[in-house]
């Protein structure tokens, strides 16, 4: 299935395809933000903004607005279990 | 005469690079556990094997060389200035055990730039807490780099690393990542009309807005004016740069790097739920924020009641024991009265700074600053306003100032 990191539910996992825009900071890529690599979303924050991710090891909160830029895989747990 | 080398510490924020320098100078610097406290350069002497004396420079964190801050720059001039008196012989990439993965992307842009680098693995004491484990001479081989395995903590590791140091001469300058993969034929122009240059330098110099000496401010300028690609182009190309560098150590780590995930996690998640849970999160934080007020203006008083009571009996004893006059009247009423009213506040200014490094170090403010952001975004501030609200009810005037 495919959806954006804004759209995860908490403990949910994928993994990163593709931005959707150029504007994402560089920073969050050499954090490892990157295609390919896994996310979680860990947790929201009160009022649903911003939200809390594990990806590649570094635990970062983004806004959803950046999260809705990232466009990801969602890897199915039931189907793998 | 000893001939003396510089070396340059490097790494990513919150890796202890001011502890190894520490440990290598012998100097005793502060070390703080936030981001960006080493903003400028600090530097120092250690004495190495076979009469090498070493200037060790210890720049602040930067999580690559694709700058973002004023901190980050001044460690992206120093490397590609080489007519800085301290540009490096040898950079040391300071690395913790359980971030090593995005302290390499660090790593091999450096060892591009073809300055001699040692990676440096600190915190090798938390390895066996995280169930980590590192094939260190895989690595050394597949990075085709020099390793020091260190624990700044109980400071072993570090006769090895001064011995790395000392022999830097047989370090190798090979690239690690081959970077005009990215798109052959700009980088292909760019060395054409550069031939003397570095290739990786010139494409640093060309994406990154730093200040450099006379030489290479000219540099940038015909490199701007050669340039033919417009801002998100480039920016495109440095996000292809940063994958190819992922995939390179991704490949790498895949072979040598070892975690047991059931070791790592715990303690953390379990804590972070409750800091940033819905209700309880903030429950925390009130209360946290209570008991700051409760010791600054409840638990203060006393210290500053009995500094008050000596001032107040020492114009006293000055009146009594000194001829009345002007000269009384200035040491009562201006000098003693005067230091007074700034003495006073110091018991409070401790508590509150006491408190705010206390939740900056151990990471709390962090989980403040999620759970208030999207409080504050209508107000056109961010969740790290948090701070600066919280000194401006002991005062406003340096709350104003962080907006």
């Amino acid at each position: 299935m495919e959806t954006t990191v804004a759209r995860l539910k908490r403990g949910q996992k994928g993994i990163i395809k593709e931005f959707t825009e150029d504007l994402l900071p560089i920073k969050l890529r050499e954090l490892g933000c990157l295609p390919g690599n896994e996310v979680e979303l860990v947790q929201v924050a009160p009022l649903k903004d911003p939200i809390y991710i594990n990806v590649n090891g570094s635990h970062i909160a983004i806004r959803r607005v950046i999260a809705e830029q990232i466009a990801l895989e969602i890897i199915d747990e039931d189907r793998s279990l | 005469m000893s001939k003396q080398i510089n070396v340059a510490l490097i790494g990513n924020p919150n890796t202890g690079k001011t502890s190894v320098f520490n440990q290598l100078t012998g100097l005793n610097q502060k070390v703080g556990n936030y981001p960006g406290i080493t903003v400028e350069k600090k530097e120092g002497i250690c004495k190495l094997p076979r009469g090498v004396r070493a200037h060790i420079i210890d720049l602040p964190g930067t999580y690559s060389l694709n700058t973002t801050s004023l901190d980050e720059s001044v460690a992206v001039e120093l490397l590609l200035n080489k007519n800085d008196k301290d540009h490096p012989d040898v950079a040391l990439v300071i690395s913790d055990v359980e971030n090593l993965k995005r302290n390499l992307l660090l790593f091999t842009q450096i060892k591009d730039l073809k300055i001699p680098a040692i990676l440096v693995i600190n915190m090798a004491d938390r390895m066996t807490r995280k169930g980590i484990s590192i094939d260190i001479s895989l690595l050394e081989e597949k990075l085709n780099a020099k390793i020091a395995l260190v624990s700044t903590r109980k400071g072993t590791g570090i006769e090895r690393l001064k011995d790395l140091i000392a022999d830097y001469k047989s370090l190798s300058k090979a690239p690690n990542v081959d970077t005009t993969v990215i798109d052959p034929e700009y980088f292909d122009k760019l060395k054409k009309t550069f031939p003397k240059e570095d290739i990786y330098k010139l494409w640093l110099v060309i994406t990154q807005d730093v200040n450099f000496m006379p030489i290479e401010k000219n540099l940038i300028k015909d490199a701007s004016s050669f340039s033919t690609k417009t801002k998100s182009e480039l920016k495109r190309l440095q996000q292809k740069e940063t994958i190819l560098r992922y995939q390179f150590i991704n490949g790498i780590l895949k072979e040598t790097y070892k975690v047991d995930i059931n070791a790592a996690k715990g303690f953390r998640a379990t804590l972070d739920k409750v800091l940033t849970h819905k209700i309880l999160g903030y429950l925390i934080f009130f209360i946290i924020l209570l008991t700051i007020f409760q010791a600054i203006y409840g638990w203060s008083e006393y210290p500053m009641d009995m500094i008050d009571g000596f001032f107040a009996s020492a114009t006293e004893w000055v009146k009594d024991t000194l001829p009345p006059g002007v000269f009384t009247n200035l040491i009562a009423e201006g000098v003693l009265a005067g230091i007074g009213g700034i003495v006073i506040f110091i018991p409070q200014i401790a508590f509150l700074f006491l408190f705010i490094s206390l939740l900056e170090e151990t990471g709390y403010m962090s989980r403040v600053v999620f759970l208030m952001d999207r409080i504050m975004r209508p107000f056109g501030l961010s969740g790290k306003s948090v701070v600066p609200l919280i000194s401006g009810t002991a005062c406003a005037i340096p709350a104003v100032m962080a907006t």
